[in-house]
Formats: structure tokens, sequence, C-alpha cells
């Protein structure tokens, strides 16, 4: 799980935990019979570990263009002439499942590399470097498809750590050498999924908190978020396997010098189409289109994208 | 390889006063009262069977194999169907399509909790007495079937035949979840 934080300037807010959580949910694909074989699907990062897998490695790229913005109002709007934005990134994950009597718990590392290129009055400029890394747990009491009416049950835990370059640091003028969001992030969550045939439906949620810093001598505290996702998964022959979902993603106002900062809170609704192609028993690729509906009143501070992620990943069992 | 093997030592003691005092019937009309029929072979081997999974479908030819090789040895092999929609006549038209050995339906999951099986291809090797000699996978493939795979059950049975302990008496099941419930 990684409900990576606003960084104030950038689109990847919700847009990157939503890449993460819909990539997963076909990231282990259901038998194309619709039996419980790999009920471990539906999560919320893609170093989820598929039924009967002990630990896996995986890289991750992700391109993401920005086409528009929302303001303080929810006001949509198209970048000034002249104005572009590009977002990357390339991340390292693995995860480990816990031994013995602990083993429906995994664990999950995720070491992301960021990079943006912007222009904006007049002025272009690239910049990136280590982001914000992540590490998360969860724990499956229940797997999807063990019983007909009690959905698969999972609770998510996970930290952010402020490893990246807040933006007070970027040192330029577009700041786009900032790659995280300077601040502690800790979230916790519960996910519900279950098996319909070939179908497999996922719903999560997630609430993260994050700690105050001080940036220019001004604590600053991000007002708490949350996500909701729902995601249905189709499973293909061949253990291919395709989904659409769709997720909100909403954030209280900001905590400035002990003051609540008016109309600084955010939402962004994310939308995406995702698959997965394994190759072998052990290694797979996945990957998948997301993107902000450019829609008046449902994004609110936010940076509106479209982005592509590629993964491979390798897996033992 | 990652660790596949979950335990080399020996399997927690389920004997037969663990058992559940059950009757499975099978596809052919043949009756196995736990644990009392136990004692009518040398060794019993249960698998666990699931309609759909693609892990069990790939077994299939081992499973034949096993009941070709072992079962004039004294090997009795049980394919055993717990999961909650498993009907005798699905099972029966399965095990005729697929070349199976009969299907015996376990109502309530007992045996398989019993047994603590929670996926498809899960298999259980019991003596005459009851006891649990070896449980796990019948060997280390998933959905494909490759030429170097560790064969658990088979060297399981071949150690039990010729008296000794299993080289390996716990491997990992890589099947499908079964649908207890």
């Amino acid at each position: 799980m990684r409900p990576r934080s606003s960084k104030s300037s950038s689109p990847r807010v919700a847009a990157f935990a939503y890449g993460l959580a819909v990539a997963a949910l076909v990231l282990v694909p259901r038998e194309a019979a619709a039996q419980a074989c790999c009920a471990g699907s539906g999560a919320v990062t893609p170093g989820r570990l598929g039924m009967h897998e002990d630990a896996l490695v995986a890289l991750q790229a992700r391109a993401a263009h920005v086409f528009g913005s929302f303001d303080g109002y929810g006001n949509y709007a198209t970048p000034r002439s002249g104005d572009s934005e590009q977002d990357f990134e390339q991340d390292a994950i693995g995860a480990l499942r816990l031994p013995g009597v602990a083993s429906r718990g995994q664990l999950a590392l995720l070491v992301p590399l960021v990079e943006t290129r912007r222009s904006a009055k007049g002025l272009s400029e690239s910049g990136g470097g280590l982001g914000d890394a992540n590490f998360s747990g969860r724990y499956d009491f229940l797997y999807a498809g063990q019983n007909r009416y009690v959905p698969g049950i999972a609770i998510l835990a996970g930290l952010t750590f402020p490893t990246g370059r807040p933006p007070e640091d970027a040192g330029r003028p577009l700041a786009t050498a900032a790659t995280g969001i300077g601040a502690f992030q800790g979230n916790v969550g519960l996910s519900a999924e279950q098996l319909f045939g070939s179908f497999l439906v996922t719903a999560y949620g997630i609430v993260a908190k994050r700690a105050a810093r001080t940036a220019n001598g001004v604590s600053t505290t991000l007002g708490t978020q949350w996500t909701a996702l729902l995601a249905v998964a189709y499973s293909l022959p061949r253990d291919c396997a395709v989904a659409v979902s769709g997720s909100y993603t909403g954030e209280g106002n900001a905590e400035v010098g002990g003051v609540e900062a008016s109309r600084s809170s955010r939402r962004i609704p994310i939308l995406g189409v995702s698959g997965v192609v394994p190759l072998s028993d052990h290694f797979r690729f996945q990957g998948g289109f997301s993107g902000n509906p450019p829609i008046p009143e449902l994004g609110k501070n936010q940076i509106a994208a479209l982005a592509f992620s590629v993964t491979g990943l390798y897996a033992w069992y | 390889m990652y660790p596949l093997v979950t335990s080399c030592a020996a399997p927690s003691a389920k004997t037969a006063a663990a058992l559940p005092a059950v009757t499975l019937v099978d596809t052919a009309g043949q009756r196995t009262a736990f644990p009392d029929d136990l004692a009518r072979a040398r060794l019993t081997v249960i698998v666990f069977y699931a309609d759909h999974c693609p892990c069990f479908r790939v077994h299939e030819e081992r499973i034949r194999e096993i009941v070709r090789v072992y079962g004039p040895q004294g090997v009795k092999v049980l394919v055993v169907d717990s999961e909650v929609s498993a009907t005798p006549a699905g099972d029966a038209q399965a095990a005729s399509e697929r070349g199976l050995p009969a299907i015996a339906l376990d109502p309530g999951a007992r045996l398989a909790d019993a047994l603590d099986a929670e996926y498809a291809t899960y298999t259980v090797v019991l003596d005459g007495s009851g006891k649990v000699r070896y449980r796990g996978g019948i060997d280390t493939d998933k959905k494909v079937l490759h030429d170097d795979a560790s064969p658990f059950l088979k060297d399981a049975l071949d150690d039990l035949l010729a008296g000794r302990e299993p080289r390996v008496s716990e491997g990992k099941a890589l099947g499908c979840a079964l649908q207890k419930r």
C-alpha cells in the first residue's frame, strides 16, 4: 500500500497511489476457470505477493503528461500556452512473505526515483532524484474465493519516509528537483475482494495521516488523506488478466503555523485500465493507463494527468 | 530457488485419534471409513481436488502415474472433493472424462479441516494407523510441469514403502484455494 501523499506541485498525488493499486489488481491474475487459485489478487501495491509466492522483486516505470489542473474552487483549466509538465518515476520494489503461522502476512518496500520536466512562465527546467520510500504490510485474514459469501478481507498499513527532497529545498524556480513531501506519512486501510466467476472485484479504503514538518521556519501539516478504490479484474486464458478501476482521493485542509489554511484541501478522481501478461510461473509484466477526468468540481487543487506504467516482476514460490 | 520446502522436520503428529470419524463415498460407490479403513492399505494417499483448478489439472497426469505405479504396492489413492459446490454427478463426470481415480465427496469439509487442507493438490499420506507421514504438494510444480521438479509425494512413497522416514515430510502445495464454505 502506498497512497503517497501530495507533493505540493506534482500531479503524482493520488495518481501514483492509484496506479499502484490498479496495476496490482491484476498482478496475480485469477485463473480463467474462476477457481480461487490466485485469490490473493486485488492488491494495493505492485509488490503484493500472489498466493504461494514467498518473495518478489520488481522494477516499475511510470510516465505522466499533465494536461490540466483544478484550482482551489474545483475549476478545471488547461495549461497556459507554453506551459507543460511531464513526470517520470522508476521504482525498485521488493516483497517478502512472513514465515510460519504469520504466512498470511507480507511486507513490501518501494524505493522510487522521481524526475520532473516542467515549463512555465517562460522557464523550462528538469530535475529529480530519490523520492519518498515506502514500507508497507498486508495481512489477509481470508482470501477471496475461500468462502461463497464472505469476501477476502485484509488489513493494510504503511509508512512513507521523507527520503525525497521537499519542495522548499528544490532550489529552482519551477521546483522540478522536488521529489518528496518532506514528512512522514502513516496509513492504514481495509481491503475486501471477492470472486464472481472469472471476475474479481476489489474495494478498499485507506486513510493517511501526515506528520508535521517545518518548511522555511513555518510548521506545516498536510490534511488527512483518504482514498477509496473499486476495481474489477477479468481473468483471461494463460493467466492474463485485464482490469478497470476508479478511485477517489480526498484530503482535508492543511495547517500552516497552527492555523487551518482555507481552500487548501484537495481531491482527485482517477480512472484506469490495466493488464498483466505472465511469461512464466515466475516472471510477468503488468502495465496500464490511468488518468484524471477533466471534469470541474471533481478535482481540487490538483493537476490532471494521463499516465502509463509498466512493471516487470520476478517472484519466488 | 527460494526455499520451497516449508519444513523437512517430521509433520505434526496428526494421528488416527485426530481424524474425524467420517465415511466418504466416492463416485464409484466405494465407501472409505476414517480412520478404520486405513488399515486395509499399506498407505493411503489423499489428494484434495478442485474442479476448475489449473494447478490440479496439470497434475492429473502425475496422479494417474502414482495410481499406476503404487496401487499394486498396496497404496490407495483417494481424490477428495471438499468444496462446497461439489456434487456427486459433477465429480463422476470429471473422474470419467479426465481419467481420474474415483472422487470422494467430503461433505462439510470435515476431512479437509482435520488435515489442514487449504489448497487443491494438497496431499496427505496416511499410514495404516492413521498417522500422517507426508503432507503438502505433489511436487514443486505449479501450473507447468517441469522434468526437474522435486517429486515430494513420489519420494515419500518410495521411502515409506522401503521402511524409511520420508526424506521430505512436508512440502508446499501450490494449488488453488479450496472453497470449503
